[in-house]
Order: structure tokens, then C-alpha cells, then sequence
């Protein structure tokens, strides 16, 4: 069950509400633990099996470390949990045991992404621990919150468990939560449906292409279209998770902060998938700087932090690509940035290059990838051709439309001191326009009940 | 002022989702679908299999959108909100002008299982076998189509389909008359299948391939039984801007009359049936002219005395064809295999008929065997 299809919208989704609202607050948290329970089980028994799996193991290496703390029997907790979250994570990503995962039922995306980030939590978790950042969680059903609870399930947010637990102590579901909650969620639902899927029609329009044939302003045309619709579903999802958790009175932070079309690749990193970064600069980067004070030693460092991440969006040679390439080309323009240049044409290199990287997440092999970059930079001497001007004649509106909100320019008009009257309008009309995007979205996926287009490549 | 504009957002979604929702579960449940012309899903059987795997919930799904409150309303909406959000694709119909066309041809599969049946057929049958897959409309006028919908071209697919039958069957090529006759009324906008006028530009070659002479196109006098007929392609791409299609009939008032025309179903009950059924033309399905309601086997005597008989296999492809040929044999059977849920052989024995024509088109061709034209 995906957050945008029918079922969930209008069939788990009113049940979950009506069941948390409808019960005493002191079952509400045991409440959304079952409900939690019956998602992951509407994704397959097997798939239920694993989580609860995963769910005791950490849990126990949770509470031996906390109860041996630093000794012996801690280290083995800590070390035997870990190997077990990271040995799920690889036969979850990886393709070698594809035939075994398929015969499993394991064979969905968003169980993959699902997975993926249930192990940085567990993680995370297990590590602070060690570290005594945090205290081991006795309550079995706050830590089956936090690696369960289904509004986080496919896409986060994923916090450290201190602020978890921060979050869950300040819970407040109320009328008010509620509609903060389904307007994140909404707009969620309209970035995956009306944007990403648009998108994705793009891009396969373009992928369906030879590249040996592909001209010049194509290949572009279908990178930036991917880059975009990675942005649109991931974020998209994102905020369906973060809107449903304020929904239950959970107030956790959305995952994405506009990073495409910023001034520069550095802006672009900490404003993309902020909590996923965010894990990895603090469980990998920091933790192997603080092992040197080289310069460029620390520069390898982050650019390793990168090509994990990058490992981590596409679990092979050309996901590291994507991570080593983004890594490297930061730490570059952080030793050699111009600002009187960036300021005049920061957007547009960002652009170029986080476009140009991009064709390594959606290519299917580096050489595919190669072919794609030879084609934009014109070897295929093609600068377009009739394909071209079809595709730019349909989706020119709904690029430049998309382009528009994927940047924070409508987010920065609502906050202008001056806009006031424009800001009141556009505040008391939120209710409408919420509703109108629901109908918009429930009538694009009625044909088929679910919009699951998944642009990443597991 | 922004904490009253949650607690409506708050109060408005949860009514619409909640109002939605309990129309979906309490409004009787139909099991066709009149504007799509299709069978609903039925309600998924709970099983340790089906839970394990994940593959309730899926089904469930689409259970869930079958029988989604006012579902016809959502989906004609979704389809011209998605044709104008982003290219003229709906639910996998490419609208072209005024002209519908399928763009899940080129994802097809093999036509070689079906080859292998009449293959089978035909090596068990005494009479002379006719073969004619018949291209749909994206195969016609599939140049309409932008490039990244058009991989697979339904003239390879017949081109391999007809690689795959044996030597003893007799092929005739449809696709290449279908073709240069494209700037013509032969195929309808809103639906894969051909016209009328379609049907008897190819009855004109294959008539001649089975040994007659064709009647000419002045003898034929045309009437428009309906003009509000709308296709299967219309029916997927719920597009309201196109134009209906017209059902046409041809009759000759000089030529040979049809004395009996029975229908067969799958328990051996026959029934009166016509050639032309007018009424059903004015229901829902208005395809249902020709032949009427769809039977296993029609059987159809005519007042030609050359005791000439011919056994037809085919599609929807052949239901406004048939007419065509009864100017020519005393005895047509028309044997439907989509419909029979039983072989052939308990319904007739083949060899009393010393022509076969099988006419289908490649879509169903490409559907998988034969398995009720096959000697068991």
C-alpha cells in the first residue's frame, strides 16, 4: 500500500483517524503501533515478518547496551545488531539476491525505501546508544513507534531518536494538528501526482530514445526532467509522511527545503533530503574528519560520505558515481568559489551540474550514462529534431510550471513583510485550495487507484 | 486567523474523504462497468498465499478503484486532466485529432503460441485453412503516434506471426490493403477495430482467395443505424471531446437472403439470432449490431444453393464481416473462441466444412494460444 492510491486515502487512512481520535489517550501511541502493524502487514506477511524481526533485534541490542553499557556483552549487542541491519539493507538494495527477494514478495519499491530507512533509524539509534547520546528505550512500543509507525514508513522523516522522543513527548493531535497535517499531506500528494508522475512521462518519452540518436537539447530535456521528478515523487512522499505524522499529532520536520534551482551545489546539499544528509554527515563524515585534521584527508572523507549516499539512492556503480561526483564537485567549488560569479551565475551552474550528475542515477549501466553525456554535449551531432519539438510543445507548460515549484520563490512571497494583504488572501483560501488539489489528485489516479511511479532505480 | 483556517481544512477533508469513503463501501456494487465495457474486479478471496506476498492488498486496490464512489465521473475528469497536464496520453490512449489510438500495442506480447494453435489446426483438419491477422488501428495509423510510443510496429507483429504459421495455411496479407487505403473511412476514431466499409475493402481480396467473385460496392445499399457509437478506445481513454463513430449496415435488396441465423451458447442452447441487431444498437453496447449479444457459435443459412459451406474463426473483427459472406455459401458458422468455453470439436466437426477462414486481429492474436481450436 502506497500513501497515493485510493486505499490509503480513502480506506486506511479515515479507519487510522477515526480509530486514533475515537480511543482514550492513554492507548492512542499502542493504537498507532497496531495500525502501524496492519500497513506493513498490508505489504505482505513476509514483509511484516522481517520488520518485527528487525524491530526485536534492535530492540534487544537497545537494552543489552543499556543495561551492560560499553562492556563485553554491549559490544557484542552492538556489533551483532549492526551487522544484521546492515546485512538486511544489502539484500534489500543489492541485486544479487534479486530472485530470492522477488520469491520472498519483497520485490516493491517502497519496501526497498521503506527498509532503507528503517536501517539508518535503527542505526542511528544502536549507534547513539553506544555513544550514550541517548538512553536505551525500555518501552517496547515507543521503540515500535519509531521504527514502525506508518507515516514513516516509505520516505521518513527520519530523526535521531532523541528528538524522537522529543517529539512524541510534545504530541498534539487536535483539529488544528489535523489540518497542518493534511495540508503537508496534500501537497505531498500533488508534488507526487500532478509533478512527478508528469514528469516521469518525460523522462521515459526521452529514455525510450536510442542514445546513439538522442540530440542535444533531448538528452537535456530528459535529465533535467528526471532530476526533477526524483525531486517531486521523493520530496512528494516526504511530505505525504511528515503531513500524516502531524495528522496524529506528531510534529516532525519536512524532509526536503526547495534544493533544486539554488545558487549553488553547496546550497543544493543542505537543502536535499536534509534528514537522510543530515545521518550521514553525522554517523559518517564527522565521525571519520574527527580521525584527521589534514585538510585533504577530511576532503576524501566527505567526499566518501557521498558516494555512500549516492550508494544509498541506487545501490550500485552508478549511484557511487552520482555520490563521488556531487561530493567532489562541492568540496571543489568550496575551495575555489567566486562570490562577485556565483551571485551572476550560480543557479545556472548548479543547475548544469546537478542535471549533468543526474544522468548517472537514471542511466541503466555507466555506459549507458556515458552514451547520455556524449549525446548532451552534442557528439551525436543532433541538436533536435521532430521528437524534440513534440516534446518541448507538450511539456513546456508543465516544466516551467514544475521549475516554479520546485524553487522556495512562492514560499518567499507568502513571507515578504509587504505582502501582507496578498498573504491574508492566499492564507484564508488554503482550505479550498487544499480541497481543490485532493479532487485534482484522487481524479488523476482513479483509473488505476494508485499513482506508483517509482523514478529511482532500487 | 491560521488556526481557523486548519480547523476548516481539518473539517472539510475529513467530511469529503469520510463522505467518500462510506459511499464507496455502501453503494450497490455492479459487476460491469457500462462506460467502460468491462468487468469489475470482484471482491479478493483472503488467502495465507494472497496475504503473504502482498498480493491482497493489491488486488484490493484495484477492487478499491473499481468500485470507487462515482468512478466514471472521476476518470473522465483524470483523463482530461491528464491529456492537458501533460501530453495527449490517457490511461494508455493517445489522442491524435478526432482519432483514438492504443499505445500499449507496442508492449504486446508474442503472437507465437497462437501460431502454434493454428498450426495445430490446421495439421488435424481435411479442408483448406485461410489465415488473416487483421492490424488494429494504432497499426494503421500508428505514423500518428509521436516516436517514444511506436517501438514495435503491429506490421512486424503480424510479419512474425505469419513467420510462425506452417506452409499449409494459406495467408492473406490484410495489412498492406488496410494501409494504403488509410486516407479512407476504414477504421473507426474511437475504437481499434475497422469500419464496416473497412470490413468489405478486405472481403473484396479475401473473397477472391476463397474462390468467388466480390459483389460490387453499387450493389450495396447503406444505412447509419446509430451515430453515437463509442469504442473501446474511448472507453479507456474516457476522453469527452472526441466524436462519436456511426454504425453503418450493408444490405443487398437482389441478393441472397439468410434463412436461418441461430446462435449456440457454451450448455448447447440455441437461439434465434439476426445478422443486423438493431435494437442493441440502441443500448449500451451498441456493437452488438452485428450479431447481437456475443454467442460461442452463430450458424447461418442462406438461399445460396451451392452447398458451399465455410467455418469461420475469429474476433470482433469478423462480426460485421460475416454479412459479407453469406452472399457466397449456403451454410457460415461463425465460431468465436473468446466466447467458448469448450473445443470446437463438441460443437461441430470441422471437416464437414471444406474452407476454414480464421480473421483476428493481431491484439488478440498476441493474447497467448487457442487452446479450444486445438485437437485435445
Amino acid at each position: 500500500m502506497v500513501y497515493s492510491s485510493l486505499l490509503f486515502i480513502y480506506g486506511f487512512l479515515p479507519v487510522s483517524l477515526a480509530v486514533y481520535y475515537g480511543i482514550a489517550e492513554k492507548y492512542k501511541r499502542t493504537s498507532l503501533v497496531v495500525l502501524s502493524v496492519i500497513f506493513c502487514g498490508a505489504m505482505g506477511l513476509r514483509v511484516l515478518a522481517l520488520a518485527l524481526v528487525y524491530l526485536a533485534v534492535n530492540y534487544f541490542a537497545g537494552r543489552i547496551m543499556g543495561h551492560f553499557r560499553k562492556k563485553p556483552p554491549a559490544a557484542a549487542a552492538f556489533v551483532t545488531a549492526s551487522a544484521f541491519d546492515l546485512a538486511a539493507l544489502f539484500m534489500m538494495r543489492s541485486q544479487i539476491l534479486s530472485g530470492l527477494k522477488l520469491r520472498l514478495g519483497f520485490g516493491r519499491e517502497t519496501v526497498f525505501l521503506g527498509f532503507s530507512l528503517m536501517t539508518l533509524s535503527a542505526l542511528g539509534y544502536l549507534i547513539d546508544v553506544w555513544c550514550s547520546r541517548t538512553r536505551a528505550e525500555k518501552n517496547l512500543v515507543s521503540f515500535g513507534l519509531y521504527l514502525l509507525m506508518f507515516p514513516r514508513l516509505i520516505m521518513g522523516p527520519i530523526v535521531r531518536y532523541e528528538t524522537f522522543r522529543k517529539i512524541m513527548r510534545s504530541r498534539k493531535a487536535d483539529t488544528e494538528t489535523l489540518g497542518i497535517g493534511i495540508t503537508i499531506f496534500v501537497k505531498g500528494l500533488a508534488k507526487k501526482v500532478i509533478a512527478g508522475d508528469s514528469l516521469y512521462c518525460l523522462y521515459q518519452a526521452v529514455a525510450q530514445v536510442d542514445p546513439s540518436k538522442l540530440p542535444v537539447v533531448s538528452a537535456w530535456l530528459g535529465a533535467l526532467a528526471y532530476i526533477m521528478c526524483l525531486y517531486f515523487t521523493l520530496s512528494g512522499l516526504s511530505d505525504m509522511g511528515t503531513g500524516l505524522c502531524y495528522c496524529f499529532g506528531f510534529r516532525f520536520p519536512q524532509g526536503f527545503n526547495y534544493p533544486l534551482f539554488t545558487g549553488s551545489l553547496q546550497y543544493f546539499a543542505a537543502r536535499w533530503h536534509t534528514q537522510v544528509v543530515h545521518w550521514f554527515r553525522k554517523f559518517v563524515t564527522r565521525p571519520l574528519s574527527s580521525l584527521t585534521s589534514h585538510k585533504w584527508l577530511r576532503s576524501i572523507t566527505f567526499i566518501f560520505s557521498w558516494t555512500l549516499l549516492g550508494c544509498w539512492y541506487r545501490f550500485d556503480i552508478c549511484g557511487a558515481m552520482w555520490g563521488l561526483l556531487m561530493g567532489a564537485a562541492i568540496v571543489i567549488e568550496k575551495r575555489f568559489r567566486d562570490e562577485r560569479l556565483m551571485k551572476a551565475t550560480g543557479i545556472i551552474y548548479t543547475t548544469i551540474l546537478t542535471t549533468l550528475f543526474a544522468v548517472f542515477l537514471l542511466a541503466e549501466s555507466p555506459g549507458n550514462a556515458l552514451q547520455w553525456l556524449f549525446a548532451m554535449i552534442g557528439g551525436n551531432r543532433i541538436f533536435a529534431d521532430s521528437h524534440t519539438i513534440y516534446l518541448v510543445r507538450e511539456f513546456a507548460v508543465m516544466i516551467i510550471a514544475a521549475a516554479y515549484a520546485s524553487t522556495d520563490l512562492f514560499r518567499k512571497m507568502m513571507l515578504r513583510p509587504s505582502g501582507g494583504r496578498f498573504t491574508g488572501a492566499v492564507k484564508a483560501l488554503t482550505p479550498a485550495i487544499v480541497m481543490a488539489l485532493l479532487v485534482i489528485c484522487t481524479a488523476m489516479i482513479a483509473y488505476t487507484g494508485v499513482s506508483e511511479h517509482m523514478i529511482m532505480r532500487i | 486567523m491560521s488556526n481557523i483556517v486548519n480547523k476548516i481544512t481539518a473539517l472539510s477533508a475529513v467530511v469529503f474523504i469520510g463522505a467518500v469513503s462510506v459511499l464507496t463501501v455502501f453503494l450497490p456494487k455492479q459487476s460491469q462497468s457500462q462506460d467502460e465495457g468491462r468487468e469489475l474486479a470482484k471482491f479478493p478471496k483472503i488467502s495465507m498465499s494472497a496475504l503473504a506476498d502482498g498480493s491482497f492488498t493489491e488486488s484490493l486496490s484495484t477492487w478499491c478503484a473499481d468500485h470507487f464512489a462515482g468512478r466514471s465521473g472521476w476518470t473522465s475528469a483524470g483523463a482530461a486532466l491528464n491529456s492537458r497536464i501533460c501530453e495527449n496520453v490517457s490511461n494508455g490512449i493517445y489522442i491524435t485529432g478526432e482519432r483514438l489510438l492504443d499505445t500499449d500495442a507496442a508492449k504486446r506480447g508474442s503472437s507465437s503460441a497462437a501460431a502454434d494453435s493454428v498450426n495445430d489446426f490446421a495439421e488435424n483438419y481435411s479442408g483448406a485453412v485461410y489465415m488473416a491477422a487483421v492490424p488494429t488501428a494504432t497499426g494503421v495509423y500508428g505514423n500518428l503516434l509521436p516516436e517514444h510510443l511506436r517501438s514495435d510496429t503491429e506490421k512486424a507483429q503480424i510479419s512474425r506471426f505469419c513467420d510462425h504459421i506452417s506452409t499449409g495455411v494459406r495467408r492473406i496479407d490484410t495489412y498492406t490493403l488496410l494501409k494504403t487505403l488509410s486516407d479512407q473511412n476504414i477504421y473507426y476514431n474511437t475504437d481499434s477495430r475497422w469500419t464496416c466499409y473497412g470490413a468489405y475493402c478486405v472481403y473484396r481480396t479475401v473473397i477472391q482467395k476463397l474462390g468467388f467473385i466480390p459483389i460490387s460496392y453499387g450493389r450495396y445499399s447503406i444505412s447509419h443505424v446509430t451515430d453515437e457509437y463509442l469504442g473501446d478506445l474511448y472507453r479507456r481513454a474516457m476522453c469527452k471531446r472526441c466524436r462519436s463513430d456511426i454504425l453503418d449496415v450493408y444490405t443487398i435488396s437482389d441478393g441472397a437472403e439468410v434463412t436461418e441465423c441461430t446462435g449456440m451458447d457454451n450448455q448447447g442452447i440455441v437461439t434465434e439470432k439476426q445478422l443486423f441487431d438493431r435494437e442493441a444498437a440502441k443500448g449500451q453496447e451498441k456493437y452488438q449490431l452485428y450479431l447481437g449479444e456475443p454467442l460461442p457459435l452463430i450458424r447461418i443459412s442462406t438461399t445460396v444453393s451451392n452447398e458451399r459451406k465455410l467455418l469461420v474463426i475469429g474476433d470482433s473483427f469478423a462480426d460485421c464481416f460475416i454479412p459479407f459472406l453469406t452472399q457466397h455459401y449456403s451454410e457460415i458458422v461463425y465460431f468465436r473462441p473468446k466466447y467458448a468455453a469448450r473445443q470446437l470439436t463438441s460443437f461441430l466437426d470441422p471437416d464437414d466444412y471444406e474452407q476454414t477462414l480464421l480473421l483476428m486481429g493481431i491484439d488478440t492474436l498476441s493474447e497467448g494460444s487457442i487452446p479450444t481450436i486445438e485437437k485435445r
